[in-house]
């Protein structure tokens, strides 16, 4: 559930919904910057494209040396919806929050 | 067990020849495992995937005697620096061996300093440093023993250490000295360790290894990061004060009865030869490009460039990942037949479910030359090639605006040792200053998952090249071409094509494009952050770069103090903006920004209405152009450039165009600043201009200052303002009109 105390996040969270690859704003800008260095189950994540411009995984980069690990999730057929996943996972680490009432960035392109 | 990240085949592989005339031959070096055979299939190259954008993914077969099939095998991959000196050591009763040593990763476990041993048989005698610990280790080929010193190394200190062996006694020594400063030589003192061997040691082989020993197979192993001076070997156990007269610059005569070699780092710096200083002449090679005209333990900041006294000099720096040649058998080679025309070509390999390109150029042959060359930036691709840090860094997904896209061959880094590019760190966080093309190169393909970033340039540059194809026949030449023949290379050519990103150039390839453009010739600058930094080739290295980022702030890429110049030829490396040649005296823009978020379009200036420029804009109707393309959907973008009439911007030139409101993501780049806008008319400081000029001698320049440029020439099947502006200057540049410079009151 999403905290009644996070209203202005909320709102940026729709304006990058809006237009997730657009011109941001200095607060969204600000937010993103934020939120694109947590990392995701303990590693740096990655959209791993593994059939071309068809198919997406989610992995991480984890440990030293690095290495590649997938994520559970199912493969994804678009970029917007793994970026929606993590950015939702981000969120709820950086903030301890849910979005998973939000409907996402492809639903708001529909 | 199978992973969509990880294809269950591995297959990987690389030519001994980037660019080959016809006649020539490309000696293919391939190593696959998880399947029985690879197929080989020669292509054109004409298009990188863009799908479902234009122009979409093109290739065209091409008839190959050496198309086929072929068994596979793995070859691992030869990576690691080290010093292979040819020294009598089998039959040896004793002997003392000692050199100057500068650590940089200690927590690596087991590293040679100087060896003649065997670690897979535990045979001969190795000084290594094992945890942090001055260790000498003696072997027979069963049974090994270890002498190790007390106390643990500091990194990026400089020891002196030395170890002797007594085999009528089985006396082994260590000593240990901590150095203090920078002329401090090592004084008498007590060794550090002893004790007796029970064995004696049996190497196999008379040669001594520095910064590596002998594994399975003879391969080589046990990599020494950091730095070592003056490797010394001597027929018998010394004394202390034997140890410190061993150590001198130059050995004293007195112990000639001694002396088995004693070797200097310092000599024939641009080459791979060791020379041994003492009587038997026992010269050596370094292998896989360690860092040569390093500071060594003499050096005490009086002298910054190695040329001026070499003595400072006398350290390499060794790295475990080094990698010059990744050293494969040659599985096949292509012949190439008289009549393939010039053009970007292919080994296309596949086996299972994997696939590998190993790109390489056709040049004309001589007297054969088109009037346009398009010029594939080599040198960007070295400095680039197998880059870790645009998937490691955290900070990647912000420079984006996006999650990091990957696909599995560029994962491949993270499972083998493919060596690192010139944007990333050795393991040991020093700088990378060689890169090859003599080794897999995950980023050297036509198949990239991502073609918004300035990493994956070669696919970019298919972009330019699909375009050129609907605009008649032209040759292409690589850097290393360039470079290698000067302006002989652009015999017969009017006009000289960029690709979009020709950020890296030597010397002679400025040269001989500067002196192109003043004999006649017309240069189209399809790209950004061009002409930027300075590297130097090397005739006995094909293949591959050396660059020094002097003068740079950001630690990852600094050479370190005293280190700026190259040891290829002892130049000065760095930005040519600092070397006095900045991009803007020869394009007329030079970069300003970067940003890998979103392009944006071009809007005209004032400039774009002079007569002189009414060429370009034939046909091109409105005053914004360009908001499409599919590097960020904006013709101007990635990394961008403007002018600079202070760094060389000539005064008659035409900004004819200008891009502005670029998102946030870009930043005036880190090594610009601070970076004064100029050009008070100018939208935005943060711009990419769009530029003419003629120069003296009917020559002329167009430079659009962008990377994304080459991404919107296909838009809407090639009919689009850019695509018939890029025309409209192409067709006049092929016209052998003079250009005739402007009147001007300047003097």
């Amino acid at each position: 559930m999403v905290e009644e105390s996070e209203p202005t996040r909320l709102r940026l969270v729709e304006e990058w919904c809006a237009d997730p690859y657009g011109k941001k704003g200095p607060e969204l800008q600000a937010l993103l910057d934020t939120l694109r260095l947590v990392s995701v189950e303990g590693g740096k994540p990655l959209l791993v494209e593994t059939e071309r411009g068809a198919t997406w995984h989610l992995a991480v980069l984890e440990g030293e040396p690095p290495r590649p690990r997938l994520l559970a999730d199912p493969p994804f057929h678009s970029q917007l919806a793994a970026e929606w996943v993590i950015f939702r996972r981000r969120w709820a680490s950086l903030y301890g929050t849910s979005l998973d009432g939000l409907s996402g960035p492809e639903a708001t392109h529909e | 067990m199978s992973s969509p990240i990880r294809p269950d085949t591995e297959l990987m592989a690389y030519a001994g020849e980037t660019s080959v005339v016809a006649g020539g031959r490309v000696p293919l070096k391939v190593s696959c495992r998880g399947a029985e055979e690879w197929r080989l299939d020669v292509v054109r190259l004409h298009a990188p995937t863009t799908a479902p954008a234009p122009p979409g993914f093109r290739e065209s077969p091409v008839a190959s005697s050496a198309a086929g099939d072929y068994p596979a095998r793995w070859q691992p991959i030869d990576i690691g620096s080290c010093a292979v000196l040819p020294a009598p050591v089998r039959g040896l009763e004793a002997f003392s061996v000692s050199a100057f040593v500068w650590p940089t990763r200690l927590a690596a476990g087991r590293q040679a300093i100087l060896s003649a041993w065997r670690d897979d048989r535990e045979a001969g005698w190795s000084l290594e440093i094992d945890e942090g610990r001055p260790t000498l280790r003696i072997g027979n080929g069963g049974e090994s023993v270890a002498l190790t010193a007390d106390g643990v190394l500091a990194e990026r200190t400089w020891y002196f250490l030395a170890a002797t062996f007594d085999g009528a006694t089985g006396a082994m020594a260590l000593y240990v000295r901590r150095l203090e400063g920078h002329r401090v030589q090592p004084g008498p003192g007590r060794a550090d360790a002893t004790a007796t061997a029970t064995v004696r040691p049996t190497p196999a082989a008379d040669e001594m290894l520095v910064a590596a020993w002998r594994g399975e197979g003879d391969r080589r192993g046990g990599f020494f990061d950091g730095k070592i001076e003056r490797p010394r070997l001597a027929g018998r156990a010394l004394d202390a004060e034997g140890l410190t007269a061993l150590a001198a610059p130059r050995v004293p005569a007195g112990l000639a009865d001694a002396l088995i070699g004693a070797w200097d780092f310092s000599a024939e710096i641009p080459t791979d030869r060791v020379v041994d200083l003492g009587p038997n002449r026992l010269d050596g090679f370094v292998y896989n490009l360690p860092m040569r005209a390093a500071t060594g333990v003499d050096w005490d900041g009086s002298v910054w460039d190695w040329r001026l006294d070499p003595a400072h000099y006398g350290a390499i720096h060794f790295h475990s990942d080094d990698i010059y040649d990744a050293g494969w058998q040659t599985d096949v080679t292509i012949p190439v037949p008289a009549d393939w025309p010039s053009g970007v070509y292919a080994a296309r390999l596949t086996a299972g479910d994997a696939e590998w390109y190993v790109p390489f150029v056709v040049r004309p042959a001589p007297g054969a030359a088109a009037d346009t060359v398009f010029l594939l930036p080599t040198a960007t691709y070295m400095a680039y090639a197998n880059i870790r840090v645009r998937i490691v860094s955290p900070y990647t997904d912000r420079l984006i605006g996006r999650l990091t896209v990957v696909d599995p061959t560029d994962l491949m880094m993270f499972d083998q040792p493919l060596g690192r590019s010139t944007y990333d760190t050795h393991a040991d966080g020093s700088a990378v200053h060689y890169s090859s093309m003599r080794r897999p190169v995950t980023n050297f393909r036509p198949t990239e998952s991502d073609l918004g970033m300035a990493y994956n340039n070669f696919a970019c540059d298919l972009l330019v090249i699909d375009w050129l194809e609907q605009h008649g026949p032209f040759d292409v030449l690589t850097d290393e071409d360039l470079d290698a023949d000067g302006l002989a290379a652009l015999a017969g050519a009017r006009v000289v094509v960029t690709g979009a990103h020709p950020e890296y150039y030597s010397k002679p390839m400025l040269d001989a494009l500067a002196a192109f453009t003043r004999r006649g010739g017309r240069l189209m600058y399809l790209g950004g952050n061009g002409f930027y930094w300075h590297v130097v080739f090397r005739r006995d290295k094909p293949g591959a770069i050396e660059l020094r980022r002097a003068r740079q702030n950001i630690a990852r890429w600094n050479p370190g103090p005293g280190q700026d110049h190259h040891s290829f030829n002892g130049a000065h490396g760095g930005l040519w903006r600092d070397l006095g040649r900045a991009p803007q005296a020869i394009s007329g823009v030079g970069f300003v920004s970067q940003g890998f978020d979103r392009g944006e379009p071009y809007r005209r200036r004032p400039a774009a209405a002079d007569p002189r420029a009414a060429f370009i804009f034939e046909g091109v109707e409105g005053d914004v152009f360009g908001d499409f393309g599919v590097m960020l959907g904006g013709a101007a973008g990635v990394e961008i450039d403007a002018v600079d009439p202070r760094r060389g911007t000539p005064p008659h030139a035409l900004v004819v165009a200008s891009s502005s409101g670029h998102t946030n993501v870009y930043e005036e780049s880190e090594e610009l600043f601070p970076n004064d806008p100029l050009d008070p008319e100018a939208p935005d400081p943060v711009r990419a201009d769009m530029v003419f000029f003629e120069v003296p001698g009917g020559g002329a320049v167009f430079s659009v200052g962008s990377i994304g440029y080459a991404g919107s020439l296909a838009h809407a099947g090639y009919d689009n303002p850019i695509a018939r502006l890029t025309g409209n200057v192409l067709a006049r540049f092929r016209d052998p009109t003079p250009f005739k410079m402007p009147p001007t009151d300047a003097v």
